[in-house]
């Protein structure tokens, strides 16, 4: 098996009195795209900034390329760690032109004759050759966007780290650069670190995703895994409109709920009696004309092929999709379980309110 | 006519009347002498003359190597007290700006004090090598420079550090990670500092080229001093006028420059919340260390322990008082009338320039507020002679304090503009126009959302026009009428009469002025003394 491009042992690091990172366990496969995704706050930035350096962790190991960046005996500072780092803001300076920016970076470390192609490589790279001279004042958002990105691969790098790069751009130029992100990554073979608290760009490129919480990583997996087996309440709500019902194990694998009785779907199956959380994706829940349970609707928002609905049975809201109009608010349907459900974590403290 | 407009059009002519006025008045009359018929006569005469050039030469040595001085100490330190780690950084961010508060003449008489041919340390060695004829003259072109770079670099430390403390410190990440500390430190946080540094140069060398008092003392040849003895000696007006005109053209030179650097976006920078980035000394910790230390004993701690030694005993400074007499209360009242008047303009300036679209406005205002500046005070005093010695109701400014008041107003307004335009940063425009759709008269949102929220910033503002005025020299000593002498005047004017204790004791009391509305501001506002 290949050496980790980067691990993560019992790191952790307290900011201030209130917040602790970790501890954090985590490794990096050659040419992986992770993508670190939780609420602001949570501590994602934070674990980005100790890979690059420049924080250092309280405790714990640091490995990059099979290296030891960060450990009790040893700190490397940020420019010997070989990481190329997409800031939020893009941090590029106002004062040096594209290719002042990248020749900057680069440096003594690479031969003078090298250097211009170099530069030139890595600007057509992400698209922007011809635009040697231009100022960031004088590019685009996209443009900029593609500098950053330009000068963090220009030193071919060990690691890439993107800290939510995107964070500044509209919704069509966000889908746009996030894939071009992932095809170029793809095609440097370069493992990659990236920040972001939106789920479809989480969803859509990466290939595991590490949801975080409270300075934790809440669970870690494929972007399918983490979608039809969420471990928490918490990740199934975060990965967008899961339902987390309360309920009683029926000890069959089925669990009592407002919804009547839920089949559960693979893992340990719970005792019989014991009060457990069941989380249902909303496209498991459907109106039907007969059968299931009375709902009341409380608001339907149209979407274009479908819409999303939002009903109460008893105590509990649900999220779900239809494709024909449900009606309007205050309107009573009857809504029945389709698919089966998961038993997660925490049910009661990610209940919204 | 909107309520907005009436203010911006209002401003702008208090600014004119105030301000510029007296310049056009100035050298209008420098090209009809006497009432006669157009010349350049005056010119001519002035510009012929091999002495003018030489008295220029003299001017621009002394404000460059000034300014050199100033920026040599002022950017590093101002690096080192923003920046990074070094040992007693916070006791330092405070302590650099004390000089700020000391006239530059103060500088030199407290340097005089201590290495002057006649006293402390010369005189101590001079005792002790039983020498007859002194070691060394304490006077000359050099010692005049390195006198007024001490006394001026923590305007460069100020200005240096506002830039620095304001920069997002992703942008140094960005380069730590790229390239290491060294690189980070030189070529992206202090070329970003560019505009601090230039600002904190010209700033420098403006007041360089207007001290009177420091030259004067150290018995140089300078044009600040040429413009005052052609009014002062000869009271030739046309001459003394024509006289200012190199002078006028050498100030343009950082006046352009700072123009330039400010509107070059390559050095704009984003707002950011974060707090900026700060750079490990690592093994040059102590050099660095022992560098501030060394530039705040000769800035700060040399002036000041030397007013203390020559003072001597509690008495004199009741003595110095009781000699001073109204001199004390005019300088208070001056200053403080000055400053509020100044801040009240300064304001409604940044407003304009903030708050109105018209093309080049904002451009405008900054550049015709720091005219007064610029140009010389001596200058300047004369165009207040020129306009205000008139029969009539011009004669009640004339000759009462209303002309030194004015005086400093047109002086420092230039200082409120910016602390005014810099605090406005902080109160987006959007809060007033929620409040103007919400039926908020004009003038209501002026003072309940654009002036409360940049409250801080006006009272910076009142404090640096206040200190500024309180150890203006060159200005006064022209323009102060029979019975309207400020403390700076009597002390400058006892320097000659030997009075080196009592001297001293006034030069401490105007320190403690200065410095007390500072100490009010930081205790009212809870804030740690650090100047950014």
């Amino acid at each position: 098996m290949a050496e980790a491009s980067l691990a993560l042992s019992d790191v952790t690091r307290a900011l201030g009195p209130r917040f602790l990172l970790g501890p954090v366990d985590l490794a990096l496969e050659p040419g992986e795209f992770l993508v670190l995704l939780g609420p602001s706050g949570c501590g994602k930035s934070t674990l980005l900034r100790l890979v690059a350096g420049l924080d250092a962790p309280d405790s714990g190991t640091i490995e990059i390329g099979g290296r030891a960046a960060s450990d009790p005996r040893i700190v490397v500072p940020p420019e010997g760690r070989g990481i190329g780092m997409v800031f939020q803001n893009l941090a590029l300076w106002p004062h040096l032109c594209a290719a002042a920016q990248l020749l900057f970076v680069l440096g003594r470390s690479v031969p003078r004759s090298e250097r211009a192609s170099r530069v030139k490589e890595a600007l057509s790279l992400v698209g922007l050759a011809g635009r040697e001279t231009a100022y960031p004042h004088e590019l685009s958002g996209g443009e900029g966007q593609r500098l950053a990105i330009a000068r963090a691969i220009v030193t071919r790098p060990r690691l890439l780290l993107l800290d939510e790069p995107l964070s500044g751009a509209d919704e069509p130029l966000r889908e746009r650069l996030c894939g071009e992100i992932r095809s170029l990554q793809r095609r440097l073979g370069l493992p990659a670190i990236y920040v972001t608290h939106h789920r479809d760009e989480a969803l859509a490129t990466a290939d595991r995703i590490a949801v975080m919480r409270d300075g934790r990583i809440e669970q870690i997996g494929a972007p399918r895994e983490l979608w039809e087996r969420p471990r928490s309440a918490f990740v199934a709500r975060f990965l967008g409109l899961g339902n987390v019902l309360s309920g009683r194990s029926l000890g069959d694998g089925r669990v009592e709920t407002a919804l009547g009785a839920i089949v559960i779907d693979g893992g340990e199956k719970p005792r019989a009696g014991e009060a457990v959380a069941v989380s249902l994706r909303p496209e498991a829940i459907e109106i039907v004309d007969s059968g299931g349970v009375p709902a009341r609707i409380e608001s339907s928002a149209y979407r274009g092929d479908r819409s999303l609905v939002r009903v109460s049975v008893g105590e509990e809201t649900l999220t779900l999709f239809s494709a024909a109009p449900p009606g309007d608010a205050g309107r009573t349907v009857r809504v029945a379980v389709r698919r089966p459900g998961v038993v997660v974590r925490g049910g009661e403290e990610a209940r919204p309110r | 006519m909107t309520a907005k407009r009436a203010l911006v059009v209002a401003s702008l002519a208090v600014l004119v009347a105030v301000a510029l006025a007296p310049l056009a008045v100035l050298f209008g009359a420098s090209f009809f002498p006497e009432g006669g018929p157009i010349t350049l006569g005056a010119y001519g005469k002035v510009l012929a003359s091999g002495r003018q050039w030489i008295l220029l030469w003299n001017s621009l040595v002394v404000s460059a190597s000034t300014t050199a001085l100033a920026l040599l100490v002022g950017v590093p330190l101002a690096f080192l007290t923003a920046r990074t780690d070094l040992p007693l950084r916070r006791a330092y961010s405070f302590l650099y700006a004390v000089p700020i508060f000391i006239p530059p003449y103060v500088v030199a008489i407290c340097w005089r004090y201590f290495v002057g041919d006649s006293f402390g340390v010369h005189a101590v060695v001079e005792k002790w090598l039983g020498l007859s004829e002194p070691l060394w003259k304490a006077h000359g072109y050099a010692l005049c420079s390195f006198y007024m770079g001490l006394a001026m670099f923590p305007l460069v430390t100020l200005s240096t550090r506002a830039s620095l403390l304001s920069a997002d410190p992703a942008l140094d990440e960005a380069a730590l990670i790229a390239r290491g500390r060294r690189p980070a430190a030189t070529k992206v946080a202090l070329r970003l500092a560019t505009p601090g540094i230039v600002a904190g140069g010209s700033f420098v060398f403006l007041f360089a080229l207007s001290e009177f008092g420091v030259p004067n003392l150290l018995m140089i040849n300078t044009y600040a001093i040429e413009v005052y003895s052609q009014f002062k000696a000869f009271y030739d007006l046309d001459a003394a006028t024509a006289s200012s005109v190199p002078l006028l053209i050498l100030a343009c030179l950082p006046l352009a420059a700072m123009r330039l650097v400010e509107r070059n976006r390559r050095f704009a920078l984003a707002r950011t919340e974060r707090p900026p980035f700060t750079y490990r000394l690592g093994r040059a910790r102590w050099p660095a260390f022992f560098f501030a230390t060394a530039a705040l004993l000769l800035g700060v701690g040399v002036p000041v322990v030397s007013l203390f030694v020559v003072a001597g005993p509690f008495a004199n400074y009741r003595k110095a008082i009781a000699l001073t007499g109204d001199d004390f209360l005019n300088s208070i009242e001056f200053a403080a009338v000055a400053a509020t008047a100044a801040t009240v303009l300064g304001f409604a300036l940044a407003y304009a320039a903030a708050r109105t679209r018209g093309r080049g406005l904002a451009g405008s205002i900054d550049v015709l507020s720091i005219l007064p500046f610029a140009i010389p005070a001596g200058v300047l005093g004369i165009g207040f002679i020129r306009l205000w010695n008139r029969p009539g109701a011009f004669n009640l400014v004339y000759s009462t304090g209303a002309i030194v008041v004015l005086g400093f107003v047109a002086r420092f307004v230039a200082f409120a503009v910016r602390a005014g335009s810099a605090a406005l940063r902080h109160a987006p425009e959007a809060y007033e126009e929620s409040a103007a759709v919400a039926g908020v008269p004009f003038f209501k949102r002026f003072a309940r959302i654009a002036a409360r929220l940049s409250f801080r910033g006006i009272v910076v503002a009142w404090i640096i026009v206040f200190v500024l005025s309180l150890g203006e020299l060159n200005l006064a000593i022209l323009v102060a009428p029979a019975g309207g002498q400020t403390l700076s005047l009597r002390i400058f004017n006892m320097i000659h009469f030997s009075y080196n204790d009592l001297v001293a004791a006034l030069c401490l009391l105007l320190v403690g002025l200065a410095v007390l509305p500072v100490a009010v501001f930081a205790l009212a506002f809870g804030r740690k003394p650090e100047v950014r």
